[in-house]
């Protein structure tokens, strides 16, 4: 009874306040029962059990939800050719926090420090806000993290961490780029991605083009320009990518079409992913709920052209995968797209784009059958950009991506001899 | 007083108890900052443990020759599973398969192996009938405690014209699936028929078989074969297929990584047993799976039977590889081993083009320069080869298998529409 009391009063607080008069009313129903329980003995046997439910029940009490801020990381790059490295990269940095700022090193930059750009600030910029991962892209961003930038990086941007690969990244002086970073404990680094590189990409694109045939009008003008110096190999294949299951599966975001979907399928060899491809799957996409992408084999594409893909098969499925505006691929589509193709995927619309290499004459239409269903279409390409265009572009300044290759390779080859395993994804 | 006694104790215990209930509501109430925590007293948890406890899981039942165990088999499998909880498997006996389509490939025992090794399967049922007869099928429903009986959306029909599984469709315990296009056992056995006839002929073609039939764009077969190697559809491999058959994790921070590469064409017992031998080496199984050229150019033109990716996914489907590697190179190179921390390299004894003989050609001279690598004795001496023996021994009556399947195929996909399914 004093016990009793003393409860009484150690709550007579709580009973001025009408918030817990409720509760109080709450408390004694609950003492009540309890009561009832113990008392008597038909409810005995269902207070026993019932009272453990009270125990474990208090661990659990919630707690209350603090209001938390995103995580934001930063990498940089140049993203010259985009590809599958790049992609996996920036994947792997959002992985460290909520939300992935990029910044792409200006034309200016990139010239003062590695070479002539293949591609142009605009059209990367596109390839990296195509990306998955990317939730914001910062234009212009230096090379070099300089102290004022990285204050900016922090202040402005409100950037926790800012990261880079397992690879060293030296300025020009051989200091060490991110220095400034890992010295307030800001830096944090992911793995580089094994077998490629812009600079072996840039390579095989040099020697595709030297071993072209001469009777190509672009055989002449790489034959023109580097005359006799087919001996100097500069393509550095010191690795090459070795495609896995869980990588196309990080890729991939897992979803099937919703019933009632309107599946759009294109195809392509989508070679040199660049920013026509971007714009063009951007604008496919838009035509309905699901886009699946068809990519040829390399055996198809060196039937139908003469000449092998710069880049193989796994590594062109993985570079559209990384699109955000791709939810499904085939990897080694067919030329032509059949009834049972259509049937099998559901397709409501095939696409194909204005701006496109095309085949040589006389071949059978692989767009026959969808034509007479009814559900082709053709689409304005956003850009006049082709993987040719993009080649080009590498052969007219042939000498400067020649000796900027030989100077990449002596690092590359620096990097694989000490190279060790990095964990990550 | 006694009685006195224990009132007041029963009393106190009350008041007790009460108080504690009554600060902890206070206290949850604090927390939260809001009159949500009400809902959170104990009596969910009491609910939920019933319900939990009523529930039984669902049995599902498909059953199969699973003859040449192939990639598709797996699809169907994972499908059927996605159906229910566990997934119970009748494998047709030798004798059932030869009365209804003609001498199997592997005898039973093997295509036990196969089917036990695939991720998405919980019970096997041996010697399972061809027709699920009313007495088999009480028998599922009571003994085997089966909820439902699963097949694909192509029709399955007895000699005698009737639906395989009319019973259970009547009694509303028959489930639907996806039938996994462009892959059959009959398309892959065509394929090793045109082989034969191929080299008996001595026909000088360039293009390989897989190519031919994978790529299905790739010449015409010759309509002096009688068409038993015509292709009506073909295996388009999807990165969701990939998704679907791949483990969700990968390697921990200190896993003991073992890689095994080969060709795995035609996967059959000898690939699962050598590959259970592996994985108990370490804790994660990587496989490295050869190129379509690196197999042409190490053992012939007519090989690989099937492309890189059938083979890549008849892999994955295996219970014990954790990952594989789409297209690994022949040599293995230290950077690869660096790449994926690999701890150990096997090989099996019996394997196909075991005679490297000369050092600067052996595939495995890194990681034995590094003392990684270890022979395995295979636990069964089957290879590619033999299974091709196999079929070759029987080929009249495969090619005239081939023919009947081929027609029921030709209907099946003229008449096709999409059936939604994984």
């Amino acid at each position: 009874m004093a016990i009793g009391l003393l409860a009484f009063e150690s709550h007579q607080g709580l009973w001025n306040s009408g918030y817990y008069s409720q509760l109080f009313g709450i408390g004694g129903v609950l003492i009540t029962l309890t009561i009832l329980m113990l008392s008597t003995g038909y409810f005995g046997g269902i207070g026993a059990p019932f009272a453990p439910y009270f125990w474990p029940y208090l661990g659990q009490v919630p707690k209350k939800r603090e209001r938390k801020r995103p995580v934001r990381v930063y990498m940089d790059g140049c993203f010259d050719l985009m590809h599958y490295g790049h992609a996996n990269a920036l994947r792997q940095a959002k992985l460290l926090g909520d939300q992935l700022v990029v910044g792409v090193v200006s034309d200016e930059e990139i010239v003062a420090n590695k070479g002539p750009p293949v591609l142009s600030m605009e059209e990367r910029l596109t390839l990296v806000s195509g990306l998955k991962w990317v939730d914001e892209v910062v234009p212009n961003a230096p090379y070099e993290i300089t102290e004022e930038f990285m204050n900016t990086l922090f202040n402005k941007y409100s950037i926790d961490y800012i990261i880079h690969g397992d690879d060293p990244c030296l300025l020009p002086d051989g200091t060490d780029a991110y220095a400034l970073a890992k010295k307030v404990g800001r830096y944090k680094q992911i793995k580089r991605t094994e077998g490629v590189s812009s600079t072996d990409i840039v390579g095989r694109i040099l020697l595709t083009f030297r071993q072209k045939d001469a009777d190509t009008d672009l055989s002449v003008v790489v034959a023109e320009k580097s005359g006799e110096k087919s001996n100097d190999e500069v393509k550095s294949q010191l690795s090459h990518f070795l495609p896995t299951s869980r990588r196309i599966m990080q890729f991939s975001n897992g979803q099937a079409p919703s019933p009632g979907a309107r599946v759009v399928y294109v195809d392509g060899t989508f070679d040199l992913f660049h920013a026509g491809h971007v714009e063009f799957l951007r604008s496919a996409r838009q035509l309905g709920d699901f886009l699946l992408v068809g990519i040829y084999d390399d055996e198809s594409i060196r039937d139908r052209r003469g000449c092998r893909p710069i880049m193989h098969l796994h590594e062109r499925t993985l570079g559209v995968l990384a699109c955000r505006y791709v939810d499904e691929v085939i990897i080694g589509a067919p030329w032509e797209v059949s009834k049972d193709m259509i049937t099998t995927f559901n397709i409501s619309l095939v696409v194909h784009g204005t701006v496109a290499e095309g085949n040589s004459a006389g071949e059978i239409d692989p767009y026959a059958v969808p034509k007479s269903m009814g559900i082709f279409q053709t689409i304005r390409s956003p850009k006049s950009i082709t993987t040719l265009s993009v080649a080009t572009r590498i052969v007219d300044n042939h000498e400067a991506y020649k000796k900027r290759n030989l100077k990449k390779k002596a690092s590359e080859d620096r990097y694989y001899t000490q190279k060790k395993f990095v964990s990550g994804d | 007083m006694d009685a006195g006694n224990g009132c007041s104790a029963r009393a106190l215990v009350a008041c007790v108890i009460g108080s504690i209930v009554l600060g902890a509501s206070v206290l949850a109430l604090h927390l939260a900052g809001g009159p949500a925590a009400i809902p959170h007293l104990p009596l969910p948890p009491l609910f939920g443990t019933l319900r939990r406890r009523r529930r039984r899981p669902v049995r599902v039942y498909m059953d199969g020759c699973f003859d040449m165990m192939h990639y598709g088999h797996c699809n169907a499998l994972r499908q059927a599973r996605a159906l229910g909880d566990e997934l119970v498997v009748g494998v047709i006996s030798d004798d059932e398969i030869k009365a209804n389509k003609g001498p199997p490939v592997t005898p039973l025992h093997e295509r036990m192996i196969m089917v036990r090794a695939v991720k998405w399967v919980d019970d096997i049922i041996p010697d399972a009938p061809y027709a699920i007869t009313e007495e088999f099928m009480n028998k599922l429903f009571n003994e085997y405690n089966i909820d439902y009986i699963i097949h694909g959306d192509d029709p399955c029909l007895l000699p005698d014209g009737t639906d395989a599984y009319a019973l259970a469709k009547k009694a509303g315990r028959y489930k639907q699936i996806k039938r996994t296009e462009g892959v059959s056992t009959t398309d892959i056995v065509g394929r090793m028929l045109l082989c034969v006839r191929e080299r008996s002929s001595d026909a000088h073609n360039h293009s390989s078989l897989q190519r031919q039939f994978s790529s299905g764009h790739g010449q015409k077969v010759d309509d002096t074969g009688s068409g038993t190697g015509t292709r009506v559809s073909h295996f388009l491999p999807t990165s969701r297929r990939i998704v679907q058959f791949s483990n969700s994790r990968g390697p921990g921070p200190d896993s003991r990584i073992v890689y095994m590469d080969g060709a795995f064409d035609l996967f059959h017992a000898g690939h699962v047993e050598i590959l259970r031998l592996a994985r108990e080496l370490g804790d994660f199984l990587l496989v490295g799976i050869h190129t379509d050229q690196t197999i042409s150019a190490t053992r012939g033109r007519h090989r690989p039977i099937m492309n890189l990716h059938e083979r890549s996914l008849s892999v994955l489907a295996c219970r014990y590889v954790d990952e594989v590697i789409i297209g690994a190179p022949w040599d293995v190179s230290k950077d690869m081993i660096t790449t994926f921390n690999i701890s150990l390299v096997v090989h099996g004894t019996i394997a196909e083009n075991m005679d490297f003989t000369e050092d600067d050609l052996h595939p495995y001279a890194v990681p034995m320069a590094m003392g990684i690598y270890r022979r395995l004795e295979s636990p069964l001496d089957i290879t590619t080869s033999t299974i091709i023996r196999r079929i070759v021994a029987n080929h009249e009556a495969y090619q005239k298998r081939n023919e009947k399947k081929e027609a029921s195929e030709k209907k099946y996909y003229e008449s096709k529409s999409f059936v939604n399914g994984e």
